[in-house]
């Protein structure tokens, strides 16, 4: 148990100085770090642009009200922002692949995933974390939840972002993975961050079911924001939460262990 | 034909076939890696998609956003990512920053070769690869229009994406550049992307807006990207709208010309390289 704990504390060590490094790296160009942190609010504001925008002509989208609909943004924003803000999306995995130096990574005395995981943190993305709770408590307060139900939904709620993060860093490995036989992922990238965007609108807007069981089963889209914002407005349903647990638990898994199938297709740039 | 005559003409063919060359390579390049290609397509076909549901849904419980009927706003969002597709993303402001931070700019100062001529017809190519599908995707989408549209409204969707392409060049191109100055553009980048993504129209069309942003939009460059030359497609500007539009378009061409190549004199004399 000791060992355990110490391991996690060496592991969070290492976490947190990969995220200094980089801080120190962005603010030796200030004022390109500070635009930097500005366009990544901008991006966000005009998500909430266009929510309201549509809102000023409608009540609902698929009977999600624009409280309602927000949480369901917000919820898009945080998995976005501690996406890029912890891992950068796992862009380390690709530009170490296409550079040869994953070696370094590699011969390290440390788990090869959490290494490449951790390497690359954006600093600026953490505006998104910020400007999703504002959103997220602008959104909270239209709810009107009594106090019980919202310490109580506000719980399961963090669970199933914790559940959606997971989600989405396993399939970003899938996807970044492919960098070991393409050594290019950059055209796949651009499906999984247009998968990510789409988590922005509930997911009821799907009214056929082979397309909605498409973004559920399939892409996971319906687990990343909009069940998660079901349970934060209408309480605990436990089929959800298990199945958002369960398909949490099967992509981890699933993905590491293509991880390391992966990794035996490497083969370094240089000795 | 004297020697002097033959030595100029020569000379000019010479520099016409430098850039046509660059032109031909970046459209090779294009066909090496079609899966990027394939993938684009398919990552904003998704993104397409899930758009369309969402105007069905509202649409199917009674509700309309703006003057818009169901279809009108499923074939703008059509239309507008054609145009996005084809004017390609901010890529264009990264690679010639990182050009010149890496000292390959320097390359340009010794070498009879435009930067900005390289630069543009490089562009050219890959831009030309991915309107080769798109253009008969888009006129095939065209002739199943229930509208017919006339052969006027075509020629000014012509000259408009020409325009849409050149201002989309300027500015990224311009913001490239900055890096002489600047050191690292990323974030300039980053923030004009964000602000042209949402006053070209491709996020929401401009007559959608509130009036005060609609006013700022019209003080931009950047509806003259997607939302102008959509709104001349559908039929949604008149032809005297049209041609005035058009007009503005040329002229913030000029400006934007003019911009980047101010920036790029004062940033050439400021360039310091190192290495041979």
């Amino acid at each position: 148990m000791n060992h355990m704990a110490d391991k996690i504390k060496r592991l969070f060590r290492i976490w947190q100085l990969n995220l200094k490094n980089r801080l120190m790296e962005r603010m030796v160009f200030k004022f390109n770090f500070a635009l930097m942190t500005v366009g990544v609010f901008l991006q966000m504001l005009l998500s909430l642009a266009f929510i309201k925008i549509i809102f000023a002509f409608i009540s609902n989208i698929a009977g999600w009200t624009y409280e309602q609909a927000l949480v369901v943004v917000a919820s898009y924003m945080l998995i976005e922002g501690l996406l890029w803000g912890t891992c950068a999306y796992l862009a380390g995995i690709s530009e170490h692949v296409r550079t040869g130096t994953l070696d370094n990574l590699l011969v390290k005395p440390i788990d090869a995933q959490f290494m490449v995981s951790v390497w690359r943190g954006d600093p600026e993305d953490w505006a998104r974390v910020v400007t999703a709770f504002a959103v997220f408590f602008i959104a909270l307060n239209g709810l009107n939840l009594t106090p019980a139900a919202l310490l109580i939904n506000t719980f399961f709620y963090f669970w199933l972002i914790a559940n959606a993060y997971l989600i989405v860093y396993s399939l970003t490995l899938f996807v970044r993975c492919a960098s070991f036989w393409t050594t290019d992922d950059s055209s796949l990238w651009r499906i999984m961050d247009n998968i990510t965007r789409m988590s922005q609108y509930p997911t009821d807007i799907f009214f056929h079911k082979t397309v909605r069981f498409f973004f559920s089963a399939v892409i996971p889209l319906a687990f990343m924001a909009t069940i998660p914002a079901k349970i934060l407005i209408h309480g605990p349903d436990w089929r959800l939460i298990l199945a958002s647990t369960l398909v949490a638990a099967i992509f981890f898994v699933g993905s590491r262990k293509f991880w390391h199938f992966a990794l035996k297709n490497y083969s370094s740039a240089s000795s | 034909m004297n020697n002097e005559t033959t030595i100029k003409s020569a000379w000019k063919l010479s520099d016409e076939k430098k850039y046509w060359l660059i032109f031909k390579n970046s459209l090779q390049q294009g066909f090496v890696y079609r899966f990027n290609f394939l993938a684009s397509f398919m990552s904003e076909g998704l993104a397409l998609l899930v758009l369309c549901y969402l105007w069905f849904s509202i649409y199917r419980q009674g509700g309309q956003i703006g003057n818009y009927f169901l279809g009108g706003l499923v074939v703008y969002y059509i239309i507008s990512r054609f145009i996005a597709l084809i004017l390609g993303t901010q890529d264009i402001g990264r690679v010639t920053a990182t050009s010149i931070i890496q000292g390959e700019f320097s390359n340009y100062l010794v070498k009879p070769l435009s930067f900005f001529k390289r630069t543009l017809f490089y562009n050219l190519g890959m831009v030309t690869y991915n309107s080769l599908f798109y253009i008969a995707a888009f006129v095939f989408f065209l002739l199943f229009q229930p509208s017919k549209i006339d052969p006027i409204s075509i020629l000014l969707f012509a000259v408009s994406i020409a325009i849409a392409y050149l201002i989309n060049f300027l500015i990224y191109y311009s913001i490239g550049v900055s890096v002489f100055f600047l050191g690292y553009v990323s974030g300039l980048n980053y923030i004009t992307f964000g602000i042209s993504a949402f006053f070209s129209g491709r996020i929401v069309p401009l007559d959608l807006l509130p009036q005060w942003l609609l006013t700022i939009s019209n003080y931009l460059p950047f509806r003259f990207m997607v939302f102008v030359p959509t709104a001349i497609i559908t039929g949604k500007m008149s032809l005297t709208d049209s041609l005035i539009n058009i007009s503005e378009g040329v002229l913030w061409l000029a400006i934007l010309y003019l911009a980047s190549v101010i920036i790029y004199k004062k940033g050439v004399k400021a360039y310091e390289s190192y290495g041979g």
